[in-house]
């Protein structure tokens, strides 16, 4: 089927740039593509990189979880945890891109272990200043170093998200 | 289609571009890619039904409050090809070696 375009050009669907595709690629051409395909990979980057209130939000509600399973307020987690649930659905919609998942090689793995780890050792800090040394403020303490963390890490993860973005990783 | 690494189906300039907008994210939404490329819905449509025909992406719809969605996301082995084209890309300008 042939598309006539005003005048005299023809356009059928070999020749439209729909379809436009040779496999002849000079340097030049494939420079540009390569180029093309970084200012790609960026915005999509920049659009799945969270923003800082991200970070903020999810930093204080990991600080809040750790606080109260610290602290014995176990009837809150629940609720914290939703919040946390929430917060994520709410950014995963309103940037319209999720980043690719953690990798699921050994030093993502180990990462992921070793948080969990800090989290149990930070929970258990907290409840054990609490009941042994009767110390009110240690949930409180050991929640906002796990808050500071968090919000450590994903200060990092945006410096990443920039370098990838100017392409400093190639 | 695909000769060697050079992939005739990810060449097309706007299907290169919807490839390596995807390649780092897990999916993204239509209406960003849309927007990204500036093209219009038919358009993108046609593109990213090329590309689901030939197994490099898929698609999934979710309704928020009335409204649906879709989400575009490369498959494994969208993700392959497009790794391959870029690989054969780059090895045209002579990046291989150096990489």
């Amino acid at each position: 089927m042939l598309y006539y375009f005003p005048r005299w050009k023809i356009i059928t669907p070999e020749n439209s740039d729909m379809t436009k595709t040779t496999d002849k690629v000079d340097a030049n051409e494939a420079q540009q593509m390569l180029d093309s395909i970084q200012k790609m990979e960026g915005a999509g980057l920049q659009h799945a990189m969270p923003p800082r209130w991200f970070g903020i939000t999810i930093a204080l509600l990991v600080g809040a979880l750790i606080f109260v399973v610290g602290s014995g307020l176990s009837q809150y987690t629940v609720l914290v945890i939703c919040l946390m649930a929430l917060v994520m659905a709410y950014q995963h919609r309103k940037a319209g891109a999720a980043p690719k998942a953690v990798p699921a090689n050994k030093i993502g793995i180990a990462a992921m272990i070793g948080l969990v780890l800090l989290f149990l050792f930070l929970v258990a800090v907290g409840r054990a200043g609490m009941e042994m040394f009767n110390l009110a403020w240690a949930p409180l303490a050991t929640g906002a170093v796990a808050a500071i963390v968090v919000f450590a890490l994903s200060v990092s993860e945006r410096r990443e998200y920039f370098a990838k973005i100017n392409g400093e990783d190639n | 289609m695909t000769k060697g690494n050079f992939n005739m189906v990810i060449h097309a300039p706007n299907r290169l571009q919807i490839c390596a907008f995807l390649a780092p994210l897990d999916d993204a939404e239509f209406r960003i890619l849309r927007d990204e490329l500036e093209v219009s819905d038919s358009v993108l449509s046609k593109h990213i039904k090329q590309l689901e025909e030939a197994g490099y992406v898929k698609q999934r719809k979710s309704k928020v409050v009335d409204r649906q969605r879709t989400w575009v996301y490369l498959t494994t082995e969208g993700r392959k090809a497009f790794k391959a084209h870029v690989g054969h890309l780059k090895h045209l300008m002579g990046l291989t070696e150096s990489s």
